[in-house]
């Protein structure tokens, strides 16, 4: 097939306007270098080059020896490893990516790419090459990586501590028992009261280190995602959580929801929290009601509400609940670790979506969660 | 003495479970077991080893009473639940317990449920702390499976 009319014609500009090479020099490239192989001391170099690295073009020479003065000693190794095979197969790439040193000290990367020019017996007698320097992506590349690691490393960190932890607080709970099982009939009642006092505060702990378990569990996990009917889900959430329902005077108003492309735990996880949520906000004087609904946008997002009639939360603090740790209330008053909207929005968060609050004091309070559905 | 014994109820009053093995390096919580064990009325005699080698070392034994169930911890030094699991079927077959019950510190491991749940010695889990209920599952276990009749020394 022959060639567009077009690109022919480009091929033509590029080989008689000088103008046009220049052009693609100064947009693309951060350096241009042609070495005469038959004489090794000569290779010119574009002063551009230099000048990644803070050095006066006029105060260098066209010699290799220049830049080899200046790249790192490594690097150098594999560029001419490099270097010998592509001479010798031109099959073998010239490229690389190699460091210099910035007369700031500082370490330049740069992609260096070449290409030999052969005479008529395949021997390489010049070589013609490029550079492009990445300095900032390489950066962002290696910060990347440190923040990947040390995130790791703190939730192996978090996980080993709320495990170890797991322990001797269940020990301290046996014992607490034990000890009312085995001394419980010789006990005042102060001694009864002080009993159950330190019972419950055991009890708190064991939660806390379960949620802080289940949260650290989810950072970074790998993510599988599948088709998750969030209607079963709802449905499987409401029947174990019956008892309490009925407890807190609730009637739950489940609207159709849709399907959703997620990860399923993560999702049970979230609903779960949503609705216990609600439950545990719900006012002691009436029956309350929590909606909850769903629905499909039109750019494949997936909106789901969970509206409750409870006790609300003041606007200044629609950001703040779900921050890891934060409570607006004292443990006798509403039992919570702090821990639940926290793994909520990290969820959502794993997702790529986004989970809001609407609230009035006195009247109810209504969390939206958002995910997008781009994985279908 | 690698182990402790502790006798509760004489075979001739046939406890449901006559010989209860647990492997728990903690010495606190063995401590507690034993109570709770005692308490139930329904163990014989209960075999406590704080680490799962010596666990290993006293199943090997030609000589020993059959062991009708073992509570086993997950999270121990040295040898772990299921370096032990996997050395002692490996060695011994299914055959070394008539059942085998892993404890699991928290409700949050379903990894380690799935991987105990390989082996098929296996045959309940328990949510630490134990309480009376999960002596009684192991022994209503045992009643079901009673029939196959190998309970016969003691």
């Amino acid at each position: 097939m022959a060639d567009h009319y077009l690109k022919t014609e480009l091929d033509h500009q590029m080989s008689t306007d000088p103008e046009m090479w220049s052009f693609v020099q100064q947009a693309s490239l951060d350096g241009v270098w042609y070495w005469d192989l038959e004489q090794p001391d000569q290779e010119w170099m574009s002063p551009e080059f230099w000048r990644l690295f803070g050095i006066d073009p006029a105060t260098k020479s066209h010699n290799p020896a220049e830049w080899q003065d200046i790249i790192n000693p490594d690097d150098l190794k594999i560029a001419l490893v490099n270097f010998e095979l592509h001479c010798a197969d031109p099959a073998h790439p010239y490229d690389q990516l190699v460091r210099y040193r910035h007369t700031d000290g500082s370490t330049i990367w740069v992609r260096c790419r070449g290409r030999a020019i052969r005479n008529d017996k395949g021997e390489a007698i010049r070589m013609f090459g490029v550079h492009n320097e990445i300095t900032a992506v390489r950066r962002r590349h290696e910060t990347g990586r440190e923040l990947d690691a040390a995130n790791s490393e703190l939730r192996d960190f978090a996980y080993a501590v709320s495990h170890d932890l797991k322990s001797p607080v269940n020990t301290v709970g046996m014992l607490l028992d034990e000890l009312h099982e085995g001394e419980g009939a010789r006990l005042s009642d102060d001694g009864h009261h002080l009993l159950s006092l330190a019972g419950e505060s055991i009890g708190r702990m064991q939660v806390l280190i379960d949620e802080l378990l289940r949260y650290t569990s989810i950072i970074g996990e790998v993510m599988e995602f599948v088709p998750v009917s969030l209607n079963e889900l709802a449905q499987g959430l409401l029947h174990e959580l019956d008892a309490e329902l009925s407890a807190a005077n609730v009637v739950i108003d489940l609207q159709p929801l849709p399907q959703v492309i997620a990860h399923e735990e993560q999702m049970r996880l979230l609903l779960s929290n949503l609705l216990t949520n609600a439950i545990k906000f719900s006012r002691l004087d009436c029956e309350n009601r929590i909606s909850i609904a769903g629905q499909t946008t039109g750019d494949n997002r997936v909106l789901i509400s969970i509206t409750d009639q409870g006790v609300g939360v003041g606007p200044e603090d629609f950001e703040r609940i779900f921050t890891i740790f934060t409570r607006l209330h004292r443990p006798e008053q509403i039992a919570g670790t702090g821990l639940g909207l926290a793994l909520c929005r990290r969820i959502v968060m794993n997702h790529g979506g986004s989970i809001t609050l609407t609230s009035d004091p006195g009247v109810g309070s209504c969390f939206t969660v958002e995910l997008p559905q781009s994985q279908t | 003495m690698t182990y402790e014994v502790y006798k509760f109820i004489p075979n001739d009053e046939n406890p449901a479970i006559r010989n209860l093995m647990v492997v728990d390096d903690n010495k606190v919580d063995q401590m507690i077991y034993r109570r709770i064990i005692k308490r139930s009325g329904l163990v014989g005699q209960v075999l406590q080893f704080l680490s799962a080698e010596e666990a290993l070392i006293h199943l090997r034994r030609v000589d020993r009473a059959s062991v009708d169930a073992i509570l086993l911890d997950i999270n121990m030094p040295r040898m772990d639940g299921f370096e032990f699991l996997a050395a002692a079927t490996d060695e011994l077959g299914d055959s070394f317990t008539r059942m085998l019950v892993v404890m699991l510190t928290t409700s949050l491991d379903p990894g380690d449920e799935a991987r105990a749940s390989q082996f098929s010695v296996v045959k309940e889990y328990l949510n630490k702390p134990l309480v009376q209920n999960h002596l009684l599952q192991i022994a209503e276990y045992l009643a079901r499976n009673a029939t196959k009749g190998t309970h016969t020394e003691g």
